[in-house]
């Protein structure tokens, strides 16, 4: 008995050269995503963090009381994101319409609002690209772990049913092999379900940010509007 | 193509070191697994219950039944039941005799004490036997009588010197004479000679055979001797034989035995046994034994009035080796019969109050089979 505990090699890179072709390649399907998956996790929780941080000194800088021509000046060259990308989308509207005949004040509100919209929607998608890739492995790979170790217990049967011996020495090596699937199926869809969960969670807040700042920005610029409105109409009227 | 080279690209980004971070990590955990899982560690086998058979005191008893204190000695000894010098091992028994008939063994010894010198005398003729077969070795004396004829020859011989008589006698008479009888003399010393060999010659051939016929003789004696004295033999075994029939035929006795005897009586008492009964209550008993509890029960018994049933409670109790009650007394059989629960916890409360029974000594022997009771009230024998 334990000689042939011995010839049994029961370390991880003998129970993968042992698997059977297809369960070969389940595992080292399941290890990709794995490492796909946390790849994912990692860069998107560095954005986010990033992305929180420059909201808030953007919302400090804003509420600051400085000139939004300033503001605009500052950021215009640089690549911005969250209510920074907003605010440039936006006041690059704004200053096309006075850059011109000065004209086209009637439908420059509707426009902005487009802007604003159009930019929280490229945020969001930003926000959220890659999250499907999350959401696969975390739903799909359970699935994919167990086609693997069913296929590697189905050819265990097999190889026993022709050895004709029913041992648990003979059967256990097998199986053993078979979970290995199943093990790192689940070491890859666990931490992808967590963090998706996060991730579209954090989302949701960023963008629920993103929505009461645009709607703060289009007031105030509509108010800018009417004020720029009232001017020129008494200019034309004086 | 271009997604893919963004892919790409945004690996080898330091704003998104995911793909790095995650990779190094992968191969972390696989090193850390390798080390962790490198071999299995083996169960260790199981330790396999033992199994228990749970007895009843009584059966305990029963299977250690006889001398508790015994000591077992090392070696065993035969049982002796009676001091005598000699020692008999006969199966222990009660019976004082033995059995009558004894093997008849005077005779025997004198058939065979005849045999014995008739023994000795067909014994003894091998001895002349066997110089007739170390004869031939001896034989070459007889080539002897051969040489006789060498010796006529010489005899002859003697003859050619007469040749040189011719010359002396031209020359003396005398001395022809002188030779002559020389010649003569000579001649007749060598034929007493040559006769004397001869007959020695004669003389041994005739030993020889003699002793041919001798042995010859005694071969046959021995044959003889020899299908006489088992005749002799089967004679008498067949005289013993019919002599024992006879005495067993003629006994009366039955077969008993004096039992085993040796130097010292065995006193050891026999060690317990695995299959022996324990002692039992025989149905007198158990009746005597209930008689004496109900007798001694009666003199703290008072019956409330009217309270008499025709059921008869039956009630369950355990006694200790001093009579005391160990546990109940407990009813097995309650009934709505009016009168019947006062009646049987009346007894139930004599029972208790004249707990400690007095219990004669014999009846400590079959404590196992009393020790708990069911004891039956009749209502008729209080009416």
């Amino acid at each position: 008995m334990p000689g042939a505990e011995a010839q049994v090699d029961l370390s991880l890179v003998a129970l993968f050269m042992h698997a059977h072709f297809i369960v070969k390649l389940v595992m080292i399907g399941l290890a990709v995503a794995s490492v796909w998956s946390w790849a994912i996790i990692i860069n998107k929780s560095i954005a986010m963090r990033s992305m929180a941080k420059s909201m808030d000194e953007f919302e400090d800088r804003f509420w600051s009381g400085q000139s939004l021509d300033e503001l605009y000046r500052g950021l215009v060259n640089k690549t911005n994101d969250g209510f920074a990308a907003l605010f440039i989308a936006a006041m690059t509207e704004w200053r096309r319409a006075f850059e011109g005949s000065g004209r086209g004040f009637a439908s420059l509100q509707t426009r902005i609002d487009k802007v604003l919209d159009v930019s929280i929607a490229r945020e969001v998608e930003r926000l959220e690209s890659k999250l499907l890739a999350l959401a696969t492995i975390a739903s799909v790979g359970p699935y994919i772990g167990l086609f693997g170790t069913v296929f590697g217990i189905m050819t265990t049967f097999r190889s026993i049913a022709a050895s004709k011996n029913t041992s648990l020495a003979v059967v256990a090596p097998g199986i053993a092999e078979a979970l290995f699937a199943t093990a790192i199926a689940l070491a890859a869809a666990i931490p992808a379900n967590i963090f998706y969960n996060k991730f579209v969670r954090d989302a949701g807040k960023i963008q629920g940010r993103l929505e009461s700042f645009a709607d703060e920005f289009s007031a105030i610029l509509s108010r800018q509007i009417d004020e720029r409105a009232g001017t020129v109409q008494n200019r034309g009227a004086a | 193509m271009a997604r893919k080279l963004d892919t790409l690209r945004s690996l080898l980004d330091w704003r998104q070191p995911g793909g790095f971070v995650s990779v190094a990590g992968h191969a972390a955990m696989l090193i850390v697994g390798l080390a962790a899982f490198s071999s299995a560690k083996p169960f260790t086998p199981a330790q396999e219950g033992v199994a228990v058979d749970v007895i009843s005191e009584r059966e305990f008893n029963e299977m250690m039944k006889g001398e508790k204190k015994g000591e077992k000695r090392p070696e065993p000894q035969p049982r002796a039941e009676s001091v005598s010098e000699i020692r008999r091992n006969n199966e222990p028994g009660e019976a004082k005799r033995d059995v009558a008939a004894e093997p008849v063994k005077a005779e025997p010894p004198k058939a065979e004490a005849k045999p014995e010198p008739q023994r000795q005398v067909a014994a003894l003729p091998p001895p002349p036997v066997r110089p007739p077969e170390l004869k031939p070795v001896a034989r070459p004396p007889e080539p002897k009588p051969q040489p006789e004829e060498p010796e006529d020859e010489k005899a002859e011989l003697p003859t050619p010197p007469k040749r040189p008589d011719p010359k002396p006698e031209p020359k003396k008479e005398d001395l022809a004479k002188l030779l002559e009888q020389k010649q003569i003399e000579e001649k007749r010393r060598e034929e007493a000679k040559a006769a004397e060999d001869q007959r020695t010659a004669e003389e041994n051939r005739k030993a020889e055979e003699k002793k041919r016929a001798d042995e010859r003789a005694a071969a046959e004696r021995r044959t003889r001797e020899d299908r006489e004295k088992r005749e002799k033999e089967a004679a008498e075994a067949r005289r013993l034989e019919d002599a024992i029939r006879q005495r067993l035929l003629t006994s009366r006795e039955a077969p008993s035995s004096t039992g085993a005897t040796g130097a010292q009586v065995s006193r050891e008492a026999s060690l317990g046994t695995e299959n022996a009964t324990g002692r039992r209550l025989s149905p007198s008993e158990r009746s005597q034994l209930i008689g004496l509890l109900t007798e001694q029960m009666n003199r703290c018994l008072s019956i409330p009035p009217g309270a008499i049933p025709r059921s008869k409670p039956i009630v369950a109790l355990a006694l200790g080796r001093d009579g005391s009650i160990t546990s109940g007394p407990t009813l097995t059989n309650p009934m709505n019969e009016p009168g019947y629960m006062p009646y049987a916890e009346a007894n139930m409360r004599a029972l208790r109050n004249c707990a400690p029974f007095k219990i004669p000594e014999r009846f400590m022997a079959t404590y196992e089979d009393w020790k708990s009771l069911l004891i039956g009230f009749d209502p008729s024998e209080m009416q």
